[in-house]
């Protein structure tokens, strides 16, 4: 309506410069000079933003950060090689802020971490405590949840440094890679989501995944326990001379390739250790946060051979005795019972026990059950005694009984000892799914 | 009015050679004849007022012009009509005849060739006068002066419309418009009759509302023709066609079209209202009779509808609209309009209903998309890096790396590109205009992309907008929203997507407020009601029982809730609804049901 | 208000426009960092106190709702001069006044914070405040109808926008963290609830210009559907963002909803779309300032008995543009904040029964032989 009476205003006139223009006029003129002035300095065009596909932090042996960024360098050409060329560099400082700073000083582009794909700790960082890093990258806006967080014993520059035949930059193949719902059995999934809300409850400790370097001659797994800590340790403390003697075959210019495999298990925010691939599998099936995971196993029997799985479903309780929600014995928790179900696909029989009875099932069955409750077990041993920390979450079942005010008074505080001494019970139920196309083996008639 | 000049001294003399000329007993003005008083122009309902200030001056005396009677003699005729057309226009015809009564009569025939139809003047005027059998049995000495042509009117002259006019300046304008006069030598009136018969555009099909199904009649420049299809498309007798002549100079024919009982009758008198306030020199076309009777002329949004097709025509009076009709134009207006209007095209009644919804769907968002894309790429590409796809973000920085300018010069230099090819294209002949429009903007983009002018999303960017700017049935939206898009690229490159939305918001916020003939510019898509099925989303026709309420037309019902009752669900629905005796809603439901089989 | 050619007046509005309105004035600005207020205190029951507080609302709307049947033409001012008198009267529409000015400044304020602390950081924030209130100014030269018929398509959008971030968010949220179900316990979250009634409470500033309303007995239950559809609105926000940050977490970050909009994504190729989000939120809070905006200024000309509004917008708009810039910093920001959260809930409490009450003693309704009733205007 009042279109008419905006007009009927601007009848009178302004004098500017000799102009004659309405007030209206006047007014946008000036509203746009100062929109298109000021309003410019966020623009910034795309060809001058340096896209940090990874980035890598480690501590150095004098107690320095040292920071590497991975940039893409896009080019005009369309990708014939599809080879997304990148430009790796590393910088010392005080704190992690400080070496970005001076990272950001050495590049020609304004580096950009909205586009982080792969962010990976050193385990001497992860060790001294990785909220050093969290509250930089909590606090920039640009930094992306989703970005997958490592964990890794190797030296980070080696890691981002791999140029791999499977895809362009490192960072893009790690993501490549976790994007793989195969590596979820054997890694977490972590993201820097994951990382940064769990951190903050001692119930609910992350596990990051484990990346190391992987020669194209190995082929086992990481060795497991005290060991790879001493050997991760050295190699820490060797910068850029060559990754730990386990793991590596062949001399440093060699490429290499990445592997995903195991986890890093978090006590608070410092690392306390490592957890291979099957422990960490255990524990992802634990938290319900397993999707899928295969394993092989000898053939429940007397027939003997082996036969291969493949989890498709589990489902996982942790039931506590009655009385801890109320009195003065709330949060004070001495036994738990952990309640896995779950379905499993037959993939691989290679035993002349060919399962076709129902006898035979339920002797597999409980085979089956009985194996995943002594991986379990040894999960829980590992957790309690050699980590010291709750990785299965059994806090975080505490906490969402207990009300909040004993949580955070009463039990919080002291969580990580009060797990070390509870006893932990897996009762696991797994049954058989399908079978496959095929009913028995194809074999020779001996 | 005196307009103030700088130099005193000439002002001086100006006005007092103005004053000068009041008195004068016949005003002379820079630019022709002397205006008709007021009362001898109204014709129909309305009067197009002149404003000059000597017919001014001498209403506001009081004092009425004299009346121009017809001349005694026929020579006195002649000069007469010499002076008022000029002395030697090769197309004022006046012929001299004998009409074959007892005595004999001398007749003049007055007509402008090229006007009037040869034919016509020939058979009606001249045989029926001077050949007529019936013409000899007239004894012309029992005519007086004053019954004459009145006896020819109505026993001599055979045609179908005719009028006896004391007047003989009114007699030049009936002539002007195509009619023909006969001067009896004598009388005190004067014979007009219906000559019409001008070389004219047949009907052809629409140029600019194309359609893939549907009739391909189109309006032409004839006012006549078009009011006939218009009255061939709707039979009621409740039709009406109100005329009115606009223009000082032109006095062009102007039809108000309604259907009585149906359309709104304020809404009526206000197109009228508005229509009669119109005071111009000439109305070449429709698009200025818009110009002047629209509720906000500096909006960039049309308020009417134009339709070059009666069918479309006659769709917007049954839903109660007024519709407007100028002589000289083929483009008929629709008043009110409204947003979801202007996004609707006859192809979507035409085809069937899977079609028709889907591609007025597709329209809006074809809207939204000629609005926003190059403004949305450009503030996502400047400052929201972070919400493209990592690997669409290298793929555009590297295709940003050779072009020296920034994202928004690079928008601009696209979007100015196509709009020239776009214009240039409009005006050269038909066969090169094609061909340059396809090649131009090939070339243009291929070679500024090799050139490293421009990146190549750009030129998708570009080319998507222009696409999505095209589906837009009625062009000034089109215009409107090009106009717009540039507004838009500004703030988008100032201040982001902030920006954007920022423009968005007072673009809605305009068209919030926007009227037209006092019917809000949004009114369909606002509340949930029936309208609504016809706006974004074009349902079944079967279930359109109710007219559109934007127009508030007096009749509301337009045809019956259950129409397919021979379908068997439908019977039980209409039986079931006819019980019940209310209003329940879900015919949709009902209709679904059956269409389900 | 009706000087607009063609055939008739009509400056009305529907009810669902009002419900529209209402639900935009109650969770547009307050629903970014609602749960930043509300979780300190009730803990993980934070959106239980928000659904309390809309409790308290409703009966707010429906009081201010039953004031408005009673009064079908008048607006604020005018019922506070019917009932109590003149000056008394112009008074309370001074003070009705006062309160939209800090609503429209704080909610201008917070709105500003965060588009420039998520993403125009170089621009200073003086010129994103321009810009709002430039086109704060052009809604309110347009008129109540306007505003009404672009909150109806907004609020659709919003609404959509925020079904598909709940959507999105879904599979990231962990329902856990919402245990345990009572929070902090009873007694905060009450507690909590009665600031969670301060955003409900905002509702009251429809009766300025309720008199638009085409039929007046549906006022109180389209003020009553608005409040529970912005607490609803609210209520989702604020639990969605306990369980995609956890407790801790929201205590952690500035804006709790912009943290869950930046964490959801669909599939690989739309991650980070929270700006899109931001920006819709922003029309919604604009279109909200711009109705506390509008009915402020219509209480003022009518206080001061102008006949038409609109030569007050510009002084005030600086006025609000100005009050906006105050709080210099976020702390100070959230500090006003709290303060309003803590106390305005008495004030809008107080209103609609205070002049209810008066009206109900001294027997008074609409139609009443009252020369001072100047009609629309």
């Amino acid at each position: 309506m009042s279109v008419t009476g905006a007009r009927a205003r601007t009848q009178s006139r302004v004098t500017v410069g000799g102009l004659r223009l309405g007030r209206t006029a006047v007014v946008m003129a000036c509203l746009l000079a100062a929109v298109s002035v000021s309003g410019c300095r966020d623009a910034r065009e795309i060809e001058s933003v340096g896209f940090v596909l990874g980035l890598g932090i480690d501590e150095t042996a004098d107690g320095r950060v040292e920071v590497w960024a991975q940039v893409a360098l896009p080019s005009a050409k369309p990708a014939e090689e599809e080879k997304q060329h990148s430009w790796t560099e590393t910088s010392i400082g005080d704190t992690v802020w400080d070496a970005l700073r001076q990272l950001n000083n050495r590049s020609t582009k304004v580096l950009f971490r909205a586009h982080v794909r792969a962010l990976v700790f050193g385990e001497r960082f992860a060790r001294g405590g990785v909220a050093r890093a969290l509250d930089v990258l909590a606090r920039d806006g640009q930094f992306r949840y989703k970005s997958w967080v490592f964990v890794t014993s190797d030296p980070v520059g080696d890691v981002l440094g791999v140029e791999t035949k499977q895809s362009s930059s490192a960072a893009l193949y790690l993501d490549d890679l976790m994007r793989n719902t195969a590596r979820s059995s054997t890694a977490p999934r972590s993201r820097f989501l994951d990382l940064l809300t769990a951190i903050e409850q001692p119930g609910d400790q992350p596990l990051l995944a484990r990346v190391s370097l992987a020669g194209p001659a190995d082929g086992g797994g990481q060795p497991e326990g005290e060991e790879s800590t001493a050997e991760a340790g050295r190699a820490g403390r060797d910068q850029g001379a060559g990754g730990p003697e386990g793991a590596e075959s062949a001399p440093d210019t060699e490429p290499k390739e990445l592997r995903v495999e195991g986890s890093a298990a978090l006590c608070g925010d410092r690392m306390a250790g490592w957890l291979d691939a099957e422990e960490t599998a255990m524990a992802l099936m634990a938290c319900n946060r397993l999707p899928a995971y295969s394993f092989v196993m000898p053939m429940p029997g007397d027939e003997g051979g082996t036969i291969g799985f493949e989890m498709i479903r589990s489902h996982a309780d942790t039931l506590f005795p009655k009385g801890i929600h109320t009195g003065h014995a709330a949060g004070l928790v001495t036994e738990v019972v952990i309640r896995i179900t779950g379905t499993v696909d037959i993939r691989e029989v290679l035993s002349s026990e060919q399962l076709m009875s129902m006898q035979s099932l339920d002797r597999l069955q409980a085979g089956i059950s009985r194996h995943l409750e002594a991986g379990i077990r040894r999960l829980v041993d590992a957790a309690q005694n050699r980590l010291g920390c709750d990785v299965i979450s059994i806090g975080e079942c505490v906490r969402r009984r207990v009300p909040a005010k004993v949580w955070e008074e009463d039990v919080a505080p002291t969580w990580h000892d009060q797990f070390r001494a509870i006893a932990i019970v897996p009762e696991v139920h797994f049954e058989v799914g399908k079978r496959g196309m095929t009913m028995q083996s194809p074999r020779p008639v001996d | 009015m005196v307009r103030p000049t700088w130099d005193k001294g000439v002002f001086t003399v100006r006005l007092l050679r103005r004053l000068a000329r009041v008195g004068m007993r016949r005003p002379r003005m820079m630019l022709g004849r002397p205006l008709l008083p007021l009362e001898e122009v109204a014709d129909g309902i309305g009067t197009a007022a002149p404003g000059a200030e000597d017919s001014e001056a001498s209403r506001k005396a009081g004092a009425a012009p004299p009346d121009s009677p017809i001349p005694d003699t026929l020579d006195g005729v002649e000069r007469r009509l010499r002076d008022l057309l000029g002395k030697s226009s090769p197309d004022v015809i006046m012929r001299r005849v004998v009409i074959w009564t007892n005595p004999e009569i001398d007749a003049m025939l007055f007509y402008i060739e090229g006007l009037a139809s040869r034919d016509v003047v020939n058979l009606v005027a001249l045989r029926s006068v001077m050949l007529a059998e019936r013409v000899p049995a007239m004894d012309a000495g029992a005519l007086g002066r004053d019954n004459i042509a009145s006896v020819f009117m109505t026993h001599i002259v055979p045609s179908g419309q005719i009028a006896v006019l004391p007047c003989i300046d009114k007699v030049v304008d009936h002539v002007l418009t195509g009619e023909a006069a006969l001067f009896i030598e004598g009388a005190r009136e004067c014979v007009v009759f219906e000559a019409k018969g001008w070389e004219h555009r047949g009907i052809e099909e629409p140029h600019t509302e194309k359609v893939v199904r549907g009739p391909r009649e189109g309006f032409s420049e004839l006012l006549r023709a078009n009011t006939a299809l218009v009255r061939r498309r709707l039979r009621t007798p409740d039709l009406r066609m109100d005329s009115t002549k606009v223009g000082r100079r032109s006095k062009t024919d102007v039809v108000i079209a309604y259907v009585e009982g149906l359309t709104n009758p304020r809404l009526v008198a206000t197109v009228k209202e508005r229509i009669d306030h119109i005071d111009t020199d000439i109305l070449p076309d429709s698009g200025l009779i818009e110009e002047f009777t629209e509720d906000y002329p500096y909006s960039p949004f049309p308020q009417m509808q134009y339709t070059e097709r009666p069918d479309r025509f006659c769709a917007g009076l049954s839903e109660g609209l007024v519709g407007i009709i100028v002589d000289g134009s083929p483009m008929a207006l629709m008043a009110p309009g409204n947003l979801a209007s202007f996004f609707q095209s006859p192809e979507d009644y035409y085809e069937r209903f899977p079609y028709g919804g889907p591609l007025r769907a597709l329209r809006f968002i074809a809207g939204v998309i000629a609005l926003t894309f190059p403004a949305l790429y450009v503030a996502i590409s400047l400052f929201h890096q972070e919400m493209l796809p990592t690997k669409l973000a290298l793929a555009i920085a590297g295709s940003h790396v050779p072009v020296p300018f920034p994202v928004l010069v690079e928008a601009l230099l696209m979007e100015v590109a196509l709009e020239l090819i776009r214009e240039s294209s409009v005006r050269l002949p038909d066969p090169v205009g094609q061909t340059m429009g396809f090649v131009g903007a090939l070339l243009l983009g291929d070679a500024a992309v090799s050139a490293g002018l421009v990146s190549p999303i750009m030129v998708i960017v570009v080319a998507v907008t222009g696409l999505a700017s095209f589906t837009i049935p009625h062009y000034p939206t089109g215009l409107a929203i090009r106009l717009l898009r540039f507004l838009l690229l500004f703030l988008s490159a100032a201040l982001g997507l902030f920006g954007l939305m920022a423009g968005l918001m007072a673009i809605a916020l305009h068209l919030g407020a926007l009227t037209s003939f006092g019917i809000p510019y949004l009114e369909p898509l606002m509340k949930p009601r029936p309208s609504l099925r016809d706006a974004v989303w074009r349902s079944a026709v079967f279930t359109f029982n109710k007219r559109p309420e934007y127009a508030e037309p007096l009749d509301q019902v337009r045809q019956k809730k259950f129409i397919r009752t021979w379908a068997p669900g439908v019977a039980e629905m209409a039986r079931k609804e006819s019980r019940e005796g209310g209003d329940g809603g879900g015919e949709d439901g009902g209709e679904k049901g059956s269409r389900g089989r | 208000m009706g000087d607009r050619p063609g055939h008739g007046s009509r400056d009305e509005i529907y009810y669902t426009q009002i419900v529209v309105i209402t639900a935009m004035i109650v969770f547009a600005t307050g629903f970014l960092a609602a749960a930043r207020v509300l979780v300190p205190v009730a803990g993980t029951a934070a959106w239980i106190s928000v659904l309390i507080g809309g409790a308290f609302g409703l009966g707010i709307a429906v009081l201010a709702g039953y004031l408005a049947a009673r009064f079908p033409d008048h607006s604020l001012v005018r019922m506070a001069e019917r009932v109590f008198g003149a000056p008394l009267g112009k008074l309370i529409g001074l003070t009705f006044a006062a309160y939209c000015t800090v609503v429209l400044g704080l909610g201008s304020r917070e709105s500003v914070l965060a588009m420039w602390i998520a993403f125009l950081q170089t621009t200073p924030p003086v010129l994103i405040s321009a810009v709002f209130y430039v086109l704060i100014i052009y809604a309110a030269y347009l008129g109540i109808e306007a505003i009404a018929r672009v909150s109806l398509i907004f609020f659709s959008l919003v609404v959509a926008s925020l079904l598909v971030l709940t959507a999105l968010a879904s599979p990231v949220a962990v329902p856990g963290r919402l245990l345990p179900i009572v929070g902090n316990g009873l007694g905060p979250v009450m507690r909590a609830g009665f600031l969670a009634a301060s955003y409900a409470g905002e509702s009251i500033v429809v009766l300025a210009f309720i008199r638009h309303l085409k039929d007046k007995r549906g006022a109180s239950r389209a003020m009553a559907t608005g409040v529970a559809t912005g607490m609803a609105i609210m209520a989702v926000a604020t639990g969605f963002g306990v369980m995609m940050l956890g407790v801790r977490g929201i205590s952690r970050v500035t804006f709790p909803v912009l943290e869950t909009a930046r964490m959801v994504g669909f599939g690989q190729f739309l991650e980070r779309a929270e700006i899109l989000f931001l920006a819709l939120w922003f029309s919604a809070a604009l279109l909200k300032l711009a109705t506390v905006f509008y009915a402020s200024i219509t209480s003022i000309a009518d206080v001061l008995g102008l006949r038409d509004y609109r030569p007050l917008i510009i002084p005030y708009a600086l006025l609000g543009a100005a009050l906006s810039l105050i709080p210099k910093t976020v702390l100070e920001t959230f500090d006003y904040l709290n303060a309003f959260v803590r106390y305005s809930v008495w004030y809008t409490i107080a209103l609609p029964v205070v002049l209810l009450a008066g009206a109900v003693i001294r027997g008074l309704r609409e139609g009443g032989n009252d020369v001072r009733d100047r009609g629309a205007g």
